[in-house]
């Protein structure tokens, strides 16, 4: 998937995230803005050794793994809809 | 095979997404407020090699070296601010956002004590990461009457940068410090100064110091270097070339504003020497 949009917005279970779309190494990496005062988060697909592909906090970062792949999933889902309009 | 986040994959993969971490240090720098109050103990951006000194990592780190006799926060307080002592005498604050480099490994000859700073400047130098500072030139007006100078100094703030470069390398030491009550765990930084060159003499002509800054090839050996305690003193103790400095007066409200370095010209203010010593034709000293 090529993401090209620049900023939006998606709901998250209530709390509106703000999402920056950069590029490093080569990757579209996401900076997650929280609006209630959690921690940015920095989210990108990696590659498994096994060829799947899985959203990874970076720098590391497990406690937020969880929520990675959740908003993940959300921003895949934003870039389906953006396709279809 | 390697592991990232609990993820089993491929060395390639794990160099790919240690680079984008080192990127997005990058990135959460070049978004940094723009100015660090040295006594706000805020955190800054430095490098510090990693522990086989062959690469660095980008970390944060709170500005004012604690050393590790500072038992926790309240102590800390007390370090940096003073306080009064149960006999009603007077503890002053030592403030440790710098440390003079003449004195890094200094080591007291009557009681054999060592300077705060000597572990560290012997075991972990690192690079603080500045884009420009902030001092403040005094000058002293002269009584109308007598003509004689008044005690008390004007102060104008300046703005100093490097010529042709975003960002340089300050030289640092750092300390890794426990508040022994919370368990907090952060690691401390102190930049290293030395004597002013001669457009710092001009500016900062209260203390006629300035940071070491450092090239990249003395920053690289500053940090990853088996260095002889006569060679960190002299990297310490680098005076940057005038000529490749710049400094302009700016706003005295800097501090609140949103752009911070932008010049100001103050009508009343005596210009800098703009000449560099042995060097033909003087040099023009940028205004932006």
């Amino acid at each position: 998937m090529a993401f090209t949009a620049d900023d939006f917005e998606i709901d998250h279970f209530g709390v509106i995230l703000h999402i920056k779309v950069l590029e490093m190494q080569e990757r579209t990496v996401f900076r997650i803005i929280f609006s209630d005062f959690q921690d940015d988060l920095f989210i990108t697909r990696a590659t498994l050794s096994d060829g799947k592909r899985y959203w990874m906090t970076v720098p590391e970062d497990p406690k937020r793994q969880t929520q990675a792949i959740e908003i993940g999933r959300e921003i895949v889902a934003y870039f389906k809809v953006q396709k279809n309009v | 095979m390697c592991n990232y986040n609990r993820q089993k994959v491929l060395k390639t993969e794990y160099v790919t997404l240690k680079d984008i971490e080192k990127d997005i240090k990058k990135y959460k720098l070049d978004q940094a407020k723009p100015i660090n109050n040295g006594f706000d103990y805020a955190p800054i951006f430095v490098i510090k090699p990693n522990y086989s000194k062959n690469d660095y990592d980008i970390v944060e780190m709170e500005w004012g070296y604690l050393p590790n006799y500072v038992s926790d926060r309240d102590r800390a307080k007390e370090f940096r601010n003073g306080y009064k002592k149960p006999d009603g005498s007077y503890q002053q604050g030592i403030t440790t956002l710098n440390a003079r480099g003449e004195e890094l490994l200094s080591i007291d000859p009557k009681t054999g004590r060592e300077k705060m700073f000597r572990d560290a400047a012997l075991n972990r130098r690192c690079l603080v990461l500045s884009t420009g500072f902030f001092d403040w030139r005094h000058v002293y007006r002269r009584n109308k009457k007598t003509g004689e100078p008044l005690k008390t100094a004007d102060k104008y703030p300046y703005f100093v940068s490097l010529k042709d470069q975003e960002y340089f390398f300050m030289a640092g030491v750092w300390n890794p410090w426990t508040d022994r009550k919370s368990g907090e765990h952060i690691e401390t930084v102190t930049i290293v100064t030395t004597e002013a060159n001669k457009l710092m003499s001009q500016v900062h002509n209260a203390k006629n110091r300035m940071p070491t800054i450092l090239d990249s090839n003395l920053a690289w050996e500053w940090i990853t270097g088996d260095l002889s305690e006569q060679r960190i003193t002299e990297i310490a103790t680098t005076q940057y070339d005038t000529e490749k400095m710049q400094a302009c007066t700016i706003m005295q409200d800097f501090r609140t504003s949103e752009e911070p370095t932008i010049p100001f010209i103050y009508p009343e203010m005596p210009p800098l020497d703009q000449t560099i010593a042995n060097e033909t034709p003087p040099a023009q000293l940028s205004l932006f």
